[in-house]
Order: structure tokens, then sequence, then C-alpha cells
């Protein structure tokens, strides 16, 4: 590990935050960084010593093709994405809406269902033989082919709109009343209040939820996989050359270095967006909400209508756990409890799931809180965030190839890594590090750093100062994060399926395995109980994280 | 809020002392337990757990499957150092040949009665052992097409007779195929089609490829595919196709009339394997009569003649009787093929 001692605020940093720095580093280091670079090095040399062939006939302008595909798909999964969780978030923040946590708690769905299973239904829905496609057959609507474009867009906006919906109502949250009640005493109307003033507000957020998006898109494998058809993306040229049989070894080395280096453009682009929009607040009141009885009512029509339309697909899992077969019918030939029955032994698998959660929440949120202060605090840490950031776009089995690889030999205390879940509990945290680490930064971002130094000038130790002033803050994003943390961790499959220890099967392995396995009801059936599960799990942290704000307002 | 911050710190540090407590120990003076890579389907899988613990007690079989078998050989040559699987199992022979040349394998003459390292099909011996034993033959299927029968009645379709009748242009979009590139069960096919047409082999598949609308990357999903009726037809596998009619499903396999091979599936000892006695037990209880009986319920053919009665579907004689052309592997044929495959194919998908 390179030691890289942090500034202090003003000029010195103290032992015990660099110290809490350090570790949060380390960490990184050791699981990211190393084995990756690790990888990269060692493939390299075996595949370029070795008197090579020349690469196939157009590569260029085919990694050009494939770049362009990648780019324009994240672009209209991030447009259509925000564009419907946009209004979503405001009618639910801002419009006193009738029992906005159940509508939010639904919302969430999509997040918490393996990617596997949800591209599945989308087939069941919109495929070829598909509920939908018939449907909409019937009434002289011929619906396009989805294996392509058109499906993966369908299948990650599903897939994303909760992840824009939780960041922007957080932000939503930041809003002081205050600058809107101003709007308002001057006469300005709610929409124009809502365009002018909380949008504007609003634009960390909305950046910080497209760029999410966008990266999620960059880095989807289950889409591309199970729907993508012949629409080529990086992350699946990655992967299919990668875990091959006959694939161009040089394919993966070429596009992950082409890929890193992208999303550093990218990334410098954002920040420096970031930098233009950043909206201090000096200090925090309630939030501003709107009696509208008008709004309040199309509001939750439109809620519901949209909610409706997003939740069909998991309503098609729903029904498939209870089948015995569902082809190219409306409705399953026969139901059956047994997929349920098969599923409830699985207690195990159960347990794991539950061990992962706990251990690697904490993890990745205490790193998220370090990363983002630091990042905030020490602009010369800035360039780490790159880094930090990675494992948002790389393919998630060549971060659990790497750890694996860096590590099988390595021995602690008499017990080898890599038959331990350690090196599971790393990848996972490795992997999702970024999911929790944006939502903190967006909060993060909001803060006048002012009122830190001035803590510190008035000579509270920095560690006292983070708490006492910049944490009350932050809070908000942090029980965002941790919501959004405990789900990614849950669901998080590409890197497990490759590091998974003996004994160590968890839910969302179990799924894709079933899945693969052709097994669709039984998958559904394990997909459902992960789904209450998880979904539980949000609305109890959500209500801690309710009664926790009240103590502040 | 001080308080909850320092509770998961408090969880993280708890975490991090018990975390090498949760992993397996690797020292033990009696073989305990078996660590046995796999990309078999569940159901055999779960079965073969069951039966080693119960002939063996008071030992844990862990069945890994890292999602099919080049994932599998991907963690095996990761751990290449410190293996932590003592078999690596299922999946044709020739990603066996690769493991063993990549050193991740070690020999074992399996003992199991009635296991020969060679099968007598219509004259022609079909190897069942490496030469040098470092893997294992122990069942088979046969390469072909899978069709959806329904599918075809409605589109009103001929039913494809030879492999090279999928190049019928009204089959346009309507046959899936797993990639070549990524799957060795893609490549079996071409294999047989190589044996079958020799030099003429790519303008046959350069028809065949304009009528099949993406090379799936995932390689079990085609079944799914034309079960789900969202394609007509599969180049694949007779085993997965046939247990999806016996489920009910409106599917059959065809064995085209040109020529059909025999897919293997194979097994060996990692090299280096923490428990090798059981890895040696494990080996011929799956070369096992009572293992090869429990794979033909589900349509596995098994390696040992007269297991099965002739009238038995599962039985080498029940299949080959519909088959016109029997081919075997030709792994001679394999050092002139990849190159061209990987070439020719690797075209095709670029271009689509």
């Amino acid at each position: 590990m390179t030691k890289i001692m942090p500034r202090r605020l003003n000029g010195k940093t103290s032992a015990d935050v660099a110290l809490i720095y350090g570790i949060a580093i380390a960490f990184v280091t050791l699981f990211l960084i190393y084995p990756i670079v690790n990888l990269l090095v060692s493939s390299a040399l075996a595949v370029f010593s070795s008197a090579s062939k020349p690469l196939p006939e157009h590569f260029l302008g085919y990694m050009l093709k494939v770049t362009w595909n990648t780019f324009y798909l994240a672009f209209l999964t991030t447009v259509s994405s925000l564009v419907i969780a946009l209004p979503l978030a405001i009618l639910i923040t801002k419009f006193k809406i009738r029992s906005s946590n159940i509508w939010l708690g639904l919302l969430t769905i999509p997040l918490i269902t393996p990617a596997f299973i949800s591209s599945f239904s989308v087939i069941i829905l919109l495929g070829r033989t598909g509920v939908l496609t018939k449907a909409l057959k019937l009434l002289g609507i011929q619906f396009p082919p989805i294996y392509g474009l058109i499906g993966l867009v369908i299948t990650q906006t599903l897939h994303t709109i909760p992840y824009s919906l939780l960041v922007l109502i957080a932000g939503l949250k930041t809003i002081p009343r205050h600058i809107e009640e101003a709007a308002q005493s001057m006469g300005a109307g709610i929409a124009k209040t809502i365009f002018t003033i909380v949008i504007p507000s609003l634009y960390p957020h909305i950046l910080m939820a497209s760029i999410m998006v966008f990266l999620t898109s960059i880095g989807d494998i289950g889409g591309p996989l199970i729907i993508g058809g012949n629409y080529k993306v990086i992350s699946m040229e990655i992967y299919s050359n990668f875990i091959s049989y006959l694939g161009d070894e040089r394919i993966p080395l070429i596009f992950s270095a082409w890929l890193i280096l992208l999303s550093i453009i990218l990334m410098i682009g954002v920040n420096k967006l970031m930098q233009l929009t950043n909206v201090k607040t000096k200090f925090r009141i309630g939030i501003m909400e709107y009696n509208n009885k008008k709004a309040r009512v199309s509001g939750t029509l439109f809620i519901a209508v949209v909610s409706i339309l997003l939740l069909l697909p998991y309503g098609a899992i729903i029904i498939q756990s209870f089948a015995v077969r569902w082809n190219n019918t409306w409705l399953p030939a026969a139901f059956t409890l047994a997929n349920y029955q098969k599923v409830a032994g699985e207690t195990a698998t159960m347990l794991k799931t539950l061990i992962l959660l706990g251990t690697v929440t904490p993890i990745i949120v205490l790193l998220g809180i370090i990363f983002g202060q630091m990042y905030k605090t020490r602009p010369g840490m800035r360039w780490l965030s790159y880094i930090t950031l990675l494992p948002f776009i790389l393919p998630g089995v060549v971060i659990g190839v790497s750890i694996l690889q860096g590590y099988s030999t390595v021995k602690i205390f008499g017990l080898s890594l890599s038959g331990s879940v350690i090196l599971m509990i790393a990848a996972i945290a490795i992997r999702r590090l970024p999911v929790v680490l944006k939502p903190i930064e967006a909060g993060f971002a909001k803060i006048d750093i002012g009122q830190e130094e001035a803590a510190v000038s008035l000579g509270a130790r920095e560690l006292k100062a983070f708490m006492t002033v910049i944490f009350p803050q932050i809070r908000i994003s942090v029980y965002s994060a941790i919501v959004i943390g405990m789900i990614k961790v849950v669901t998080e499959l590409a890197s497990s399926l490759i590091i998974y220890p003996p004994g160590w099967r968890n839910m969302s392995l179990y799924v894709a395995y079933y899945v693969s396995e052709g097994f669709i009801s039984q998958a559904s059936a394990m997909a459902v109980i992960m789904i209450i599960l998880v979904g539980i799990g949000t609305v109890v942290s959500n209500y801690l994280a309710s009664k926790e704000n009240k103590k502040y307002v | 809020m001080k308080g909850m911050l320092r509770k998961l710190a408090v969880l993280l540090v708890v975490a991090a002392l018990f975390a090498p407590a949760l992993s397996r120990g690797t020292l033990q003076a009696q073989e305990k337990e078996l660590v046995v890579y796999s990309t078999i389907f569940a159901e055999y899988a779960d079965k073969m757990k069951a039966e080693f613990e119960k002939l063996n007690p008071g030992v844990k079989v862990y069945i890994i499957n890292p999602g099919g078998t080049e994932a599998m050989i991907k963690k095996l040559e990761a751990e290449k150092g410190n293996p932590q699987a003592d078999i690596m199992h299922s999946g044709d022979s020739s990603n066996y040949l690769y493991a063993k040349k990549q050193g991740l394998l070690q020999p074992y003459a399996p003992t199991a009665p009635g296991f020969k390292p060679t099968l007598d099909i219509g004259g022609k011996q079909l190897a069942l052992s490496d030469k040098d034993n470092y893997y294992h033959v122990f069942n088979m299927m046969f390469t072909g097409i899978m069709v959806n029968e329904d599918l075809v009645k409605e589109k009103k379709l001929p039913l494809p007779k030879n492999f090279k009748d999928l190049a019928n242009p009204a089959y346009k979009g309507l046959v899936m195929s797993a990639n070549p590139l990524k799957s060795s069960t893609a490549v079996t096919n071409i294999m047989a089609t190589y044996q079958m047409y020799g030099d003429k082999v790519w303008d046959i598949w350069d028809a065949i490829n304009k009528n099949i609308p993406y090379y799936s990357n995932s390689s079990s999903s085609i079944y799914t595919l034309v079960e789900k009726g969202e394609f007509a037809f599969t180049i694949g596998l007779s085993r997965p196709a046939l247990v999806s009619r016996k489920n009910g499903n409106p599917v059959n396999f065809i064995f085209p009339e040109d020529g059909a091979m025999i897919s293997d599936n194979a097994m060996g000892i990692v090299a280096g394997a923490k428990h090798p006695n059981l890895a040696k037990k494990f080996i011929d209880f799956i070369l096992s009569d009572q293992m090869q009986l429990f794979g033909a319920e589900y349509l596995y053919i098994p390696v040992k003649k007269g297991l099965l009665p002739a009238s038995n579907p599962a039985s080498l004689e029940y299949t080959s009787a519909q088959i016109k052309t029997l081919l075997l592997p030709d792994p001679s044929l394999e050092e002139k093929a990849r190159p061209e495959i990987q070439a020719k194919f690797g075209e095709y998908i670029r271009l689509k």
C-alpha cells in the first residue's frame, strides 16, 4: 500500500483521521487496485508476448461500433429512467400523496429483483409469444422484436428507475423550505416554483442519478446476456471473450483498458459539471410540501398508472412462481405450490444471504462515508474517486477472477483465504462500494465546507466536527445509501458466482442457477421470497430513518 | 447518531473477527469433505451429493457451479496455486483436454466394476478415458436440432430432416444457437458438420448463419427460448430437448439424417486436490451402475453397455436406432478446425 497522508483542513491531519483514511485506502488497494493491475498485467504479458496473430479484420471499426452502442444505450436508458423518476420523486415528496410510502416501496421492487429473472419476465410479457405482445396484437398493434436495443432499454429502465427515485427523493429532502416559500410569497405558482427553484436546486442529485443510471447501463451484463440479441455492448464483449471457449483473449484486455479510459474521461466531465451545479445550503429547515388538491389527485393517479405499468413484469414473476409451466398462453397451464415448498427448504441459502448482508453493508457504508468526507475535504485525494468508481463499470466476473487469482495462495493464521468467505465479502464490498458512495457524495456536495472549518477553528477535532456538524446533514443521504446498499449487496451476482466458497450459495446465486437451468418457476419463487425479505428490510430501515429524522427537526 | 455510527463500526470489527471462523478449516486429519465443481443440471447435482454422503457417512459434499463449463475452467485456473476443488465434473471432453494441458488435472484409473476405457458403437471405438487417465466420460448425448412443434405448425414450416436444411430461407430469424466462441456445446455441433461436409462446411454455415438472428451468450437459455416459442429451432443437444418434451412442452429433438454426433460429459480429479482419496471414490461412484441408471432417468445415455434394455429411451441402442448417420468425436480434426471456427464465427458475429 502506498502511504498517502491526507492534508488536514488547515494543513495538518490528526492521527485518528489519518488512520481511518489509511484503512479505507488499504481496503481499496488490497481488493481492487492490486488484483485488477495484477490480472491485467499478467494476462497482457501472457497474451501479447506469444507470437501473436493480427487482430481480426476491421477490429477498430467494430470496437467503435460497440462503443457507440454502449453509450447510445446508456444515454437512452438514462433519459427514460429520469424522465419517469423525476415527476414521481417530486409528486411523492412534495404533494402529500396518500400512502406515498407504499408506492415508494412498490417502486423499489425492480431494484430488488435479480437482473436475470427481470429479463426473463420481460420476455414473458413482451417476447414473440408474450402476454402483452398477444394483447397488443388483438388491438392490431405489432410489438417489435425485443431482442436488441428495445428490450435492453426497457429492462434497464425498469431496473434503474428505483435508483433515480431514491437519489432524487434524498435530494428533494435537502431543499430547505424557505427558498420555496420566498418564491411563493413573491407570487410564483407551484409549477413555476418547481421549475425555477426546486429542479435547479436538485441538479447535483439529478446529475448523480444520471451518472449512476448511465454507469449501471454500461456495466450491465444480465440484460445483454438474456435479451441483448445482436446489440453488442462493451460489457458483453469483455464477458463473452473472458469466460469463453474459443474467444480471443486479447479482446477482453483491449476492451477493459478502453472502458477504464472512457469512464475516466466521462468522470472528469461529470466532476466539472458537478462543480458548476453545486448548490450549497448553509443551514437546514424542514422541507416544503404543497397542499394542492388537484395536484394531489392527478399526482396519485399518475403514480398509480406508472407504478402498475412498471410492476407488470414483477406481477409476471409472481404468477410464474406458482406455475407448473407457462409457455405461449395467457396464463400458466397449471398452478402449484411445489416451487415454494422446494424453496422453503433452503433455509441455509437464506441464512447465508442475511450473513453476507449484515457483513458487507456496514463495510461499504462506512467506506462510503470515509471516502465521501475524504473527497470533500481533501481535494488532493479526489483522483482516487475514479478508482473507487471502477467496479461500477467493470464486469463483476472480472473483479471476481482478479481477487481469486490475487489471493488464491494467501493464508492468514494458517487459513487459506480462497476457501473462506472473506474473499467473497471483499468482492461484493468492492463491487457495491460505488453504489453507496455516489449518494453519500451527493449528500456531501450540498454541504458548505466552511461549517466544518469553523468548528475546527473553534477548537473541535476533525472527527468531532464531522460527527456534530457534518454527519447530521448527510444522514438522509446515508440512509438512502444504506437502503440501496443493502439491496445491491443481496442482488450481487457476477463476482459472487465466480468466487463463492463451498457452502456459501446465497439467494441471488440460487435464482441465477435455476434460471439458467430452465427452472424459471422455482427461480421465480426464490426471487419472490427475496423481494419480500429485502422489502421488509427496506421498510424497517425507512421507518428507523424517519424516526431518527424527527429527532433533528 | 454518533451511536449509530459506533454500532456500524462495532459490526464491522465483529465481522472482521468472525470472518476467518466462518471459513472452512483446511487442515483435516481425515478427509471429511469433498468439493466438486460441476455444471451438471440441478436434480442430478442434488442426487450425487445426497447419495455420496449416504454412502460415506460423515462426509460433506459441496457442489459449486460457477455458471457454466467455461467459468468453471476460469475459476480452476485462477485457483491453480492453491486448488479449492477436488473434482471437475461435467462438460464435454474437449474442455478436459484443455484442462489437462493447463495442468489442472491429475490422473486416476477408475476401478468401478463394468467400466471400460472404450465403448464399441457400431464397430467404431469411442474413447471414454483419456489415454493418460486424466479424465473420463461418464455419460453421453447427441448433437442436433431442438424444435418447437407448435410454432412450426403455426408458421406452416417444413420440419428439417438434415442439419443443412436449417439453411432453408423460410427459417429466417427462427434458428437459435449458442455463441460458438463462448460455448463448447455449439462447437460440438460445428465439429459434427465438419465431419459431414468436409471442405464444403463453410458454404453450409454461410447459409445457416443468415437464419440465425443472434448467437446467444447464455448457452443454457437457448432451450428455454425454444420451449417458450420465441424461436422455432435451436442447434443444441438431445438431452435438454428431450427432457423438456418429457415435461410436457411442445418440443422435440431431431437427430439430423446427415449426421448426429456424440457429445460426451467428462470428469477428472483436480491437480493438487486436498481430498484425493474421496475424489477417487467419487469418480468410481459416478461410474457406478447406480449413478449411471440415475442419469438415465434424465435421459443421459450411460457409458456402460447392457445396463439398460434396448427399449429404454435413454439406452444407446434405442437412441442409435433413430440415428441414420452416427458420428463419433474426432479429436484429430480439432487442431485444424479451431482457428477456422474462431475466425469464421468471429466474423459472423461482428457483422451481425
